[in-house]
């Protein structure tokens, strides 16, 4: 009857979204910290750091898209009840991108705001296979510097597409423009927002 | 089970209308050895009431208005939602919880004929009582030409 399954988001909607949110933003200003996510459960492919992401950051002004492999009803449907949030099919005018790291869109088409207004560029969230900050057997080796971090800091990335490592080491859009990338593996998150310095080791 | 969507918004309307008392006393033996995982806490928050000048004027917005919601699942794996208004989380939790269980062809028939249509009735009753005490209450007016011209 109800073909879709809406899924419960976050059990305590007040407490959970502050957690959630107060992560996020302790990861974006401490570039590399790894902060746990498990408010909610998997949903479909998502993993729950990336469904609790989605719950605390998406309300009805936000635009998101999704890649292929989120883009079917039962991912759409639970975030659109839960958000309020709107889906578009046109990648360059979503405020979020929620992709899985071998789906990356084009980044040159992304938002990026302008330069009155950087903060109008798009969040890119990407659920990669794991995240940790110390060293994964065949995963991408990262070392991050610049504000929000003492020296330097080092994480490993599982699953790292080969087109988003170039755009964080060549960093092509002027500053203060660019895109800042929220990396959501199992229950862990990992923000490098755009004032981040990265090296692959 | 299958069910119009004109059938579900008349028992929806019933239940979002409902005096809260009457509603858990007719459902409260109903509900009570049924399971529901609440998919959306009953909560509370604004809407906002658009009307058009008229009937067909142009839109406006005319105020904003408290509202409950709920969203549940029942053990039939139905989904049941809810839209009250005013601040009644109570009433919101089980309108959904019946809205869940009308759509189970088991519960479909027995709970229309003893919840929704008493209910029904209920509320025309109070309606048409309401009418008449208004109706005793009128007064014509005859207004008497006064010559000036």
């Amino acid at each position: 009857m109800n073909s879709i399954a809406l899924q419960v988001g976050f059990k305590d909607a007040v407490t959970d979204a502050q957690q959630v949110f107060r992560s996020l933003l302790k990861v974006m200003s401490e570039p590399g910290v790894i902060e746990q996510l498990d408010q909610t459960d998997t949903l479909e492919t998502l993993c729950p750091a990336a469904f609790s992401t989605c719950l605390a950051l998406l309300d009805s002004t936000t635009r998101i898209w999704l890649a292929e492999s989120f883009d079917n009803d039962s991912v759409s449907k639970n975030l659109s009840f839960h958000t309020g949030c709107r889906l578009t099919r046109d990648v360059s005018e979503a405020d979020f991108v929620l992709c899985r790291a071998d789906q990356l869109p084009a980044l040159s088409q992304l938002k990026l705001g302008s330069a009155e207004y950087p903060d109008r560029g798009c969040t890119l969230l990407v659920q990669v296979a794991q995240l940790s900050d110390i060293a994964l057997p065949g995963a991408t080796q990262l070392t991050l510097q610049g504000p929000g971090i003492p020296g330097q800091r080092s994480i490993s990335v599982d699953s790292l597409p080969a087109e988003l490592t170039r755009y964080l080491t060549e960093r092509p859009d002027p500053f203060p423009l660019g895109l800042d990338i929220v990396l959501l593996g199992g229950d862990a998150v990992i923000a490098i927002p755009r004032t981040t310095v990265v090296e692959v080791n | 089970m299958n069910t119009s969507t004109e059938q579900r918004q008349r028992w929806i309307s019933v239940l979002a209308k409902a005096p809260t008392e009457s509603l858990l006393k007719l459902s409260d033996p109903v509900v009570s050895d049924m399971q529901f995982e609440l998919i959306r806490e009953p909560e509370i928050g604004l809407t906002q009431v658009r009307a058009r000048m008229g009937g067909k004027g142009d839109a406006f917005n005319m105020g904003d208005m408290t509202v409950t919601r709920c969203v549940v699942r029942s053990q039939g794996d139905s989904l049941g939602f809810s839209y009250v208004a005013g601040r009644n989380k109570p009433h919101a939790l089980r309108a959904a919880q019946l809205d869940a269980m009308l759509q189970l062809a088991d519960f479909h028939q027995p709970l229309t004929d003893m919840i929704i249509e008493p209910l029904n009735q209920l509320m025309l009753n109070t309606q048409q009582q309401k009418q008449q005490a208004t109706a005793a209450t009128k007064v014509d007016f005859f207004t008497l030409v006064r010559g000036e011209d």
